[in-house]
């Protein structure tokens, strides 16, 4: 709790630093009494607030974490098994196995997705002069946003459908019809199928997010840059990259949460099928829970996909920090 | 003549495809661009024109353009069965919105204006949710609600939608409040206003931007939310969202494709409504805000 608090104080800059503060504050040498009373109001306006977050969110999350280390399915009392679960999770359970070599494949995907491809398209937008086509791309960018997901994964399914799928028909019109399979139906196939879903891959939000960062950088770096005779990629190697990383790392890490907890375009697309070549972790434990009722196990794959986001988060924070300085 | 044309052309020309050539080579980002954005909205296309194919069409000839074009059957067919999940999701994103922007930004003026005992602690706990991921949650959530009583009720969407979506609304607002000079809620002191009415006639109107941010963010999580909906709703046909109509409907009506298309552009409609009003503000919010770590 220590390091995530001054993390997040360190991140976000703390509360009320650097900005004024209402002047009825009692200060800190009064009674912790007349504090607490003093304290009483402010509450009662968050109460909403914190009552709501108690009971849909800090308290599931601790069932979650209780009820991983317990065999116990709704309405049934719990039995304590100690680690038995996590254990279990590496030596029994080949389908989790698999599940690890998935969320792996298609994490790698979508953290490239997520950073490289945002910042090749935020460049290639600021690289354009004319104001007004980069207001109508910006806009254009966004725009793929109001299509359901639900939407995208489902004409996705159909792109690669094994009789009348546009995949199959663009690789017969040029010739390539021994390439033609059914995607999602072949076991080997799938998991890289499912993985590449989404051409062109372009994430509008991430590349609306590092073009803020290339708008916010000083044109009269660039511009000397310039006169320096620098080329363009050296430009955006070192002058562009660097100064966008805090852009770039926030792709990296809302990438990371949500990659490996995947699971909704997986559930639509192949529902972890063919024989689970497809499973993800995160389906995984939604069959646990609520196909094989076994809801202490799945809480202790959650367990598991938050320690893992929680690790990956952290050390990607550290890695990236000192390479930046 | 004849020759006076071409004498007079083949310099011009010349002259014409260098300004071409230089052109290209200053603007070839445009094309390049407009091209991916035409690529990204390829399912959408490929939707709308399967959509006016009946089923001999479609397998004569699945993803061109055929004629006649059978949208006046399609549409309707699809609007019977999503209509009554599109007001359901209207509710949802709706109301939810709303409850996130009104606890949400008054948790956050609190946090912005005010200094009280465990302050910085409470806030730091709220932010830390933000690291907890919703899978963890998914089965004890439910849990929870079961045992309230709220399974197959409109609750058991609306008040998780809004307590989740409070944290990113009270991390985003609280800044921004923060930032507003003293001064203007002083004098409004001063001339006798209290201090509900200094967040509401001072912060709020000054917060649009941000508020508007939030609430996109809060209407487009719940409008594509597939799973909660999933479960919660379970087999209560008349509390459907358009997700877990679709869901459904996709398995309903494998056969009829056209119809299944036509069903996923009326779904897309309410939030191609919604950008046509507010894509500027979320891309201001978006692009102005200097989001990073």
């Amino acid at each position: 709790m220590g390091l995530l608090k001054s993390w997040l104080v360190g991140r976000f800059g703390g509360v009320g630093t650097g900005q004024q503060v209402a002047r009825q504050s009692v200060g800190a040498r009064s009674g912790l009494r007349t504090r607490i009373r003093h304290a009483l109001p402010y509450y009662a306006v968050l109460l909403p607030t914190l009552l709501g977050l108690f009971v849909f969110d800090y308290y599931p999350a601790f069932l979650a974490i209780y009820h991983s280390f317990f065999e116990w399915d709704i309405g049934l009392p719990a039995t304590w098994v100690g680690v038995d679960n996590f254990v279990r999770m590496f030596t029994q359970d080949r389908t989790f196995l698999r599940s690890l070599r998935n969320v792996g494949i298609i994490t790698v995907w979508i953290v490239f997705q997520a950073t490289v491809i945002p910042l090749v398209v935020a460049e290639l937008i600021f690289a354009i002069k004319s104001i007004r086509w980069k207001y109508w791309f910006r806009i254009g960018m966004i725009l793929p946003a109001i299509i359901p997901g639900i939407v995208v994964f489902l004409l996705w399914r159909f792109i690669y459908d094994g009789s009348v799928g546009l995949l199959n028909a663009l690789l017969t019109g040029i010739g390539l019809e021994s390439w033609t399979r059914v995607w999602l139906g072949d076991p080997r196939v799938a998991i890289w199928a499912l993985t590449f879903s989404g051409f062109p891959w372009v994430n509008g939000v991430n590349t609306l997010i590092t073009l803020a960062g290339l708008q916010n950088i000083n044109a009269e770096i660039l511009e000397s840059s310039e006169l320096d005779g620098a080329s363009r990629l050296q430009r955006i190697w070192r002058l562009d990259i660097p100064l966008v990383f805090g852009q770039i790392k926030l792709n990296l890490v809302r990438a990371i949460i949500a990659s490996i907890q995947i699971f909704e375009v997986v559930f639509v697309m192949t529902e972890g099928g063919p024989i689970k070549s497809t499973m993800v972790p995160g389906l995984w434990l939604y069959y646990n829970a609520f196909n094989y009722h076994r809801m202490g196990y799945a809480s202790a794959i959650g367990v598991f996909i938050f320690v893992t986001i929680l690790l990956l988060t952290l050390i990607s924070m550290r890695i990236f920090r000192e390479e930046r300085a | 003549m004849r020759i006076a044309q071409t004498a007079g052309y083949a310099p011009d020309g010349g002259s014409r495809w260098r300004r071409l050539g230089r052109h290209m080579r200053r603007h070839w980002p445009i094309p390049v661009i407009l091209t991916l954005i035409v690529l990204m909205m390829v399912p959408m296309l490929l939707a709308l024109f399967i959509a006016g194919k009946s089923r001999a069409q479609f397998d004569f000839d699945p993803w061109g353009l055929t004629f006649p074009i059978y949208y006046h059957q399609t549409f309707p067919a699809a609007w019977r069965v999503v209509s009554q999940s599109i007001l359901n999701s209207v509710i949802v994103s709706a109301v939810s919105c709303i409850g996130v922007l009104f606890f949400g930004s008054l948790s956050a003026y609190v946090f912005a204006r005010f200094d009280f005992l465990g302050k910085n602690t409470v806030f730091v706990i709220i932010l830390s949710l933000l690291m907890i991921p919703a899978i963890l949650t998914l089965v004890p959530r439910f849990v929870v609600v079961h045992k309230l009583g709220l399974f197959q009720t409109m609750w058991a969407l609306l008040l998780p939608y809004i307590a989740a979506g409070q944290v990113m609304a009270v991390f985003l607002m609280r800044t921004f409040f923060a930032s507003i000079p003293s001064e203007y809620f002083e004098s409004a002191r001063i001339d006798g206003a209290s201090e509900f009415r200094c967040f509401w006639n001072i912060a709020l109107p000054l917060s649009k931007h941000i508020a508007g941010v939030v609430a996109i963010l809060q209407v487009l999580g719940t409008w594509n939310d597939i799973f909660w909906p999933y479960l919660t709703i379970g087999t209560k046909k008349e509390l459907f969202t358009i997700p877990v109509a679709l869901l459904i409907f996709n398995d309903q009506l494998g056969q009829q494709i056209g119809t299944q298309m036509a069903g996923y552009i009326i779904a897309s409609m309410p939030l191609v409504l919604l950008f046509a009003f507010a894509s500027r503000l979320f891309v201001e919010g978006l692009t102005a805000g200097g989001l990073k770590l």
